[in-house]
């Protein structure tokens, strides 16, 4: 005889399996085809600016200043490390400042949330947003002009959570029994966080300086509003406008000159190998336990 | 040092209520209790590292050669009060760096004062032989037991007059125990040793006054390595009882 139970129990058992087989194997396909999506999408904009950027690339563009339209890109490329190490000069201290501040106050978890909320909303605000704010506020109300203070200053507000955030998470990984040793032995603060979290905590403040850089090398918009553009170098931090490779991207291939074309797709290579040059390194040194 | 009527409290819960003791100079003073029991808040009060946290409210007097340890700077008390964790946590660094912490921290000693107070921390705290070929080498490299061996040596660069000691052999094996639980022995000659501990066995072998810290409350102390055989308490009973079944 067979039992109606088990038999039953058997078929509904199998049917689930069947079910969960196919929707295991249907998601698996699908996430396959979006992977290949996402790697076609890469590929082809790497390839695209590979193709377009390589074959124009010449060496005299590397040592000679320009216009975008004429000449070669090596004030852009100053320019653009100039902005970007002005950023540096604003966000680092400030925001490793904060993480510590963040990781070692005993004070209410409050301050903590909103300061966190803070930063989660400074990353996701419109790059253009900040280049209005840097325009309104630094070029016209500091009087600071289009210039290489007013820029490096609206890339260091971006930068700024990029930052805090990664030092924080890297600090918080410092083990709480060490630092509680540390005061055991008579430590103070800023000795638990110079000799404790600062050196533990190190690569992760690396790699998250090294991502904000990559990041901030590629940003345009907040430096149409604060930096503006010089066929040169800058005089001076105030007043004095400075080049950028993302605005020979965005100018010059709008412009009727094939020559202006060349530039951009060379600015855009070069933007594109600094970045994943830099994001790469943050990977590596972020992964590395010391 | 003596301490008394001292209370805890973090939010609405109790974490030590009343208590009353007396640590004797050179002697291994030994808290034993249940984990829970309030063991290693007593002792971050000695040392006023329960301040570290804002949740705790710690109310009652401790004194510490006769003055009361709020009358010590925090970082002059935590000099004189030693403190060795429960699991070995040396510092990402070489075996002199670790031991040398605590006095870099105060500033410059020099190098020759320095290495003289390196190795002689090392030798009181039984390391020196197995590791002098190499002072430079990362202290991660070595075993659990020196390890936890050189977290003392680190609290004792320092010269404190109390030396803490919260389950320090609670993560190792049996032979690092055992010299961990002689090296207490030798520790109390030159330093009053405050141990913490669920283990009986040890507070047997080493202990010279023992209390048992319940919920909170000392419910049983008294002096001697038999104390805790002859007492007449039930609820020290009870936890023997309970340990031993």
């Amino acid at each position: 005889m067979i039992n109606l139970r088990d038999h039953h129990e058997k078929e509904i058992k199998w049917k689930n399996s069947t079910l969960r087989n196919v929707k295991n194997q249907g998601a698996k396909i699908a996430g396959f085809f979006a992977l290949l999506f996402m790697l076609a999408v890469l590929v082809s904009i790497f390839g695209y600016i590979l193709h377009g950027g390589a074959s124009h690339i010449t060496l005299r563009m590397f040592t000679t200043y320009g216009n975008t339209t004429t000449g070669g890109l090596l004030n852009a490329i100053i320019g653009t490390w100039l902005l970007v190490g002005m950023g540096l000069l604003f966000s680092v201290p400030s925001g490793v400042l904060g993480a510590l501040y963040n990781v070692q106050s005993t004070s209410s978890t409050r301050i903590r949330s909103v300061t966190r909320l803070f930063t989660d909303i400074l990353t996701s605000v419109p790059s253009i947003v900040i280049g209005l704010f840097g325009y309104l506020v630094l070029v016209i109300r500091f009087d600071m002009g289009f210039s290489l203070l007013a820029g490096g200053i609206a890339l260091g507000i971006m930068m700024l959570p990029y930052v805090m955030r990664i030092s924080e998470i890297s600090m918080k990984n410092v083990p709480q029994e060490q630092v509680n040793n540390a005061y055991a032995l008579g430590a103070d603060r800023i000795q638990v966080a110079s000799r404790i979290y600062l050196p533990q905590a190190r690569a992760g403040i690396i790699s998250g300086i090294l991502l904000a850089i990559g990041i901030a090398a590629g940003e345009t918009a907040q430096l149409l509003y604060t930096a503006g553009w010089n066929n040169a170098l800058p005089s001076g931090f105030m007043k004095s406008q400075v080049a950028y490779l993302t605005y020979v991207v965005w100018y010059g291939i709008n412009q009727p000159s094939s020559y202006a074309h060349e530039l951009a797709f060379a600015s855009a290579l070069i933007l594109i190998i600094m970045v994943t040059v830099l994001i790469s390194i943050s990977k590596f040194v972020g992964r590395k336990r010391v | 040092m003596e301490i008394s009527k001292l209370s805890v409290r973090a939010g609405q819960k109790t974490i030590l209520d009343n208590v009353d003791i007396n640590i004797y100079r050179n002697r291994v003073n030994t808290i034993v209790g249940p984990s829970g029991g309030g063991k290693s808040t007593f002792l971050k009060c000695l040392n006023r590292l329960a301040e570290l946290d804002r949740n705790y409210r710690v109310t009652g007097e401790i004194f510490l050669e006769g003055k009361n340890v709020r009358e010590y700077g925090e970082i002059e008390l935590r000099r004189r009060v030693g403190m060795v964790f429960q699991r070995p946590n040396p510092f990402p660094m070489s075996v002199y760096d670790n031991v040398a912490f605590g006095l870099r921290l105060q500033g410059n000693v020099k190098k020759d004062e320095m290495d003289m107070m390196v190795s002689s921390s090392l030798q009181e705290a039984g390391l020196f032989d197995e590791v002098s070929d190499n002072l430079k080498r990362p202290a991660s490299t070595l075993s659990g037991g020196q390890q936890q061996r050189l977290c003392i040596a680190r609290a004792l660069i320092l010269r404190p007059a109390v030396l803490m000691l919260d389950e320090p052999t609670s993560s190792l094996d049996p032979v690092a125990k055992g010299k961990i639980e002689e090296l207490m022995l030798e520790l109390k000659e030159r330093y009053t040793v405050v141990l913490v501990t669920h283990d009986i066995g040890q507070a047997r072998k080493v202990s010279d006054y023992t209390s048992l810290l319940f919920n909170g409350k000392i419910v049983a102390s008294g002096e001697g390595k038999d104390f805790l055989e002859r007492t007449s308490d039930d609820t020290m009973k009870a936890f023997l009882g309970d340990l031993t079944a």
